[in-house]
């Protein structure tokens, strides 16, 4: 179901035609037969086409992947008791426009009703995907699912949607610091789950040697990959690197950033431009990290689309091509510009089980250590957090 | 090229509110820019919406005599602070200017719009009150529903007859509630021996496809007003603004600069290049207003091509900036 409006949110919603439908078990058939369909229409769809986030989505839920996720799940639990926790409510944030379905993907495979609030901003892939998810809800075999799986778009403050708060088993909030700090204030039931994903930060180190050493077609890759953890997205994603760390020598440090700069700038002059309208961002955030740090921040605006800031704020937070640029000689100067929020560790020409025990060693603790190119994948995992079975109940059997 | 009598000053303007405003100092010294300014181009801009963002002035905060916000029914302001002085050039720029186009005196003014927006906090409440200082006896045509007051205005233009009127009101206003409903009861006004003033932009107009030309035609039609002039100017600039003359081409003013920058590059545009629009005034000394960039699209063309005999370039105005899209995440799984 959708409902559309604050006004028809109020006037039609009913929890209790919701709940007629009980929790059902982790990976369902029924449910994972709806998401295959679901998925079949997405990648058939010209709409859906234009869309990359949208078809990733469609990609995920094939049935293959699901299947692998499955196995995943079930051979973890050591078996497969595990069920919904009953009516889980998500609050999807405004800054991704597809986190939305990724959020009721998760509650939806842990077997919950589900009730997600989508941004009041216009994403017109969002549309796209209600109008192919509603229709499949019309046919006989997916009805039910229909009715226990719903999307509104309701003010923040709307009194049903609080309501609708103090009556769920789980609460996922995606969103800003103030977002989480409303949602954490609100009456829930003493068993409601709550899960939360504030704001994150994430950063990047590059091994200087490895750069340097590889050659034109692996270097192609490598600014590929970069460009999908950052640029693809503007680093309007919590897990897109804002700090690069240049780890070498010295003299390493130069020519790998030199290379790095060049060899990314032409990719970026074939495959991206940034709106006028954000490049006028760009400016405004500096402005805005001089009024934070209190003083001029120093930005390097001479390697083109990419700006490199040096500051030991811990507070900024750039994004839209802009990095805060860090020459490091020993990787254990990174502990110590980890910020309380950090998320995910990017790496590249380094060994990720080496990155952990300095990391552990430092009692600064991540959590994730991904390479370059795997900063958005969505998983299961997020924020640390398996959420299928954050979102779901193991039935002990003895 | 474009003149730059004005760049002393501008460059005198950025060094007092560096030192005077702190902010402005760090985001000056941000930036890469050329050890040497010699050009109005290698001025350093402030994009106007850091006036929503910041608190900016340069004055102590006892000397704010004045705060002015822009429109803001929705989304957030911006704050102008004004010491004495600035708000005196400002309104001295906007009388030389006025007087330059308009000639001097003040007008009987007939406004395009109701009594409550005077009185309101919008973008409307602004225009309408500043340049209600060149009229007087003023005449609401609207009633707080937005209706045509027909026999008000018609009873104004008759206790005015022979005088020079000053019609003033935003551009889709006179187009709406006042062109509409002419035509719709098939009335036409006496207003030959007037003026119109109008601004705040045609995009309402450009979505109804209604062209700068057929505006004036219809007016002409309906009021029978010939001398139509459109304007370019902000809250953020107050004081400099541009206006159209009697040859349908919106002007530099002469005590500011218009500029048109390159929507990637922010390189200064040649004349003819659409971009994005920065203006220059001389007139901002409590706030670091002298040169900022807006989020309008225009095209510059020499002022010798209008013979109106006005130095200041000559701005077409092609609407604002498209909103960015979010990119939003398309995972690699």
């Amino acid at each position: 179901m959708l409902y559309k409006s604050e006004k028809e949110f109020q006037e039609k919603f009913d929890l209790q035609t919701l709940c007629q439908k009980n929790s059902e078990p982790v990976f369902a058939k029924e449910r994972i037969n709806f998401l295959v369909s679901l998925s079949k229409s997405i990648l058939r769809s010209q709409a859906a086409k234009k869309f990359p986030d949208l078809i990733t989505f469609g990609y995920y839920c094939r049935k293959s992947n699901l299947m692998k996720l499955k196995l995943a799940q079930v051979s973890s639990n050591g078996g497969n008791f595990r069920f919904g926790l009953g009516t889980c409510l998500h609050i999807a944030p405004s800054n991704i426009p597809m986190n939305f379905a990724f959020s009721f993907l998760m509650g939806f495979l842990s077997g919950n009703r589900n009730i997600v609030r989508i941004p009041t901003k216009k994403f017109e892939q969002l549309d796209v995907f209600l109008n192919l998810f509603l229709e499949l809800c019309q046919t006989d075999e997916f009805k039910s699912i229909g009715r226990a799986n719903c999307f509104v778009r309701t003010e923040r403050d709307s009194s049903k949607l609080i309501e609708l708060v103090a009556n769920s088993d789980a609460l996922v909030v995606w969103g800003g610091d103030k977002t989480v700090k409303l949602f954490r204030q609100l009456d829930k039931k003493p068993l409601c789950i709550e899960v939360y994903f504030p704001d994150r930060v994430s950063s990047v180190v590059l091994d200087c040697e490895s750069l340097i050493g590889l050659n034109d077609e692996e270097m192609g890759v490598f600014c590929r990959d970069f460009y999908n953890d950052t640029y693809l997205v503007d680093q309007n994603a919590c897990s897109s690197p804002s700090i690069i760390y240049w780890y070498g020598e010295d003299e390493k440090q130069e020519q790998a950033k030199q290379r790095f700069v060049s060899q990314m700038n032409k990719y970026l002059e074939s495959s991206y431009e940034l709106a006028t309208v954000s490049k006028v961002d760009k400016l405004i955030d500096v402005i805005s990290f001089c009024d934070k740090t209190n003083c001029p921040i120093n930005v390097d605006q001479t390697s083109g689309e990419l700006w490199f800031l040096d500051t030991d704020s811990q507070e900024i937070r750039p994004k839209l091509g802009t990095f805060i640029s860090k020459s490091i000689t020993k990787l254990d100067e990174i502990s110590t510009y980890i910020r309380k929020n950090e998320q995910t560790l990017l790496y590249f020409g380094l060994d990720a089980k080496e990155l952990l025990t300095m990391i552990v060693e430092h009692g600064k603790l991540v959590d994730r250590i991904v390479p370059v190119g795997q900063a958005l994948s969505i998983g299961m995992h997020w924020d640390g957090k398996n959420l299928i079975d954050t979102l779901s109940k193991k039935i002990e059997l003895i | 090229m474009m003149k730059t009598l004005n760049l002393d000053k501008y460059m005198e303007l950025t060094d007092k509110h560096k030192a005077n405003c702190k902010l402005y100092s760090y985001y000056i010294d941000s930036l890469t820019l050329p050890s040497k300014i010699t050009t109005l181009a290698e001025l350093p801009f402030l994009p106007v919406r850091a006036f929503k963002e910041f608190d900016l002035f340069s004055v102590e905060e006892t000397e704010v005599y004045k705060i002015m916000l822009s429109s803001g029914t929705t989304g957030k302001q911006s704050k102008i602070y004004l010491d004495k002085n600035t708000a005196k050039q400002q309104s001295k720029g906007l009388t030389d200017s006025f007087k330059e186009y308009f000639g001097t005196g003040r007008f009987p003014m007939l406004i395009i719009d109701s009594e409550s927006t005077a009185r309101g906090r919008t973008a409307r409440t602004a225009a309408v009150n500043g340049f209600s200082l060149y009229g007087k006896k003023r005449c609401f045509a609207l009633n707080n529903s937005m209706e045509l007051k027909l026999q008000e205005v018609q009873d104004f233009i008759k206790k005015h007859e022979g005088q020079k009127i000053f019609i003033f009101g935003f551009t889709f206003m006179l187009y709406q509630y006042l062109i509409q409903p002419l035509k719709k009861g098939g009335i036409k006004l006496d207003l030959s021996n007037s003026f119109i003033l109008h601004g705040g932009g045609w995009k309402k107009l450009a979505n109804l496809n209604v062209s700068d030309n057929h505006f004036k035609s219809m007016l002409k039609e309906y009021t029978g007003c010939e001398a139509v002039h459109n304007y370019y100017g902000m809250i953020e600039q107050t004081g400099s603004i541009s206006f159209e003359c009697e040859n349908g081409h919106i002007h530099a003013p002469s005590n500011g600069d218009v500029l048109i920058r390159n929507f990637q590059t922010f390189d200064v545009n040649k004349y003819g290049e659409e971009g994005i629009i920065q203006v220059c005034s001389t007139i901002q000394e409590s706030y670091p207003g002298h040169s900022l960039l807006t989020e309008d699209v225009g095209v510059l063309y020499p002022a010798s091509q209008c013979s109106c005999g006005r130095k200041g370039d000559i701005l077409v105005i092609k609407g604002r900036l498209q909103s960015a899209e979010i990119r939003g995440c398309s995972d690699a799984v």
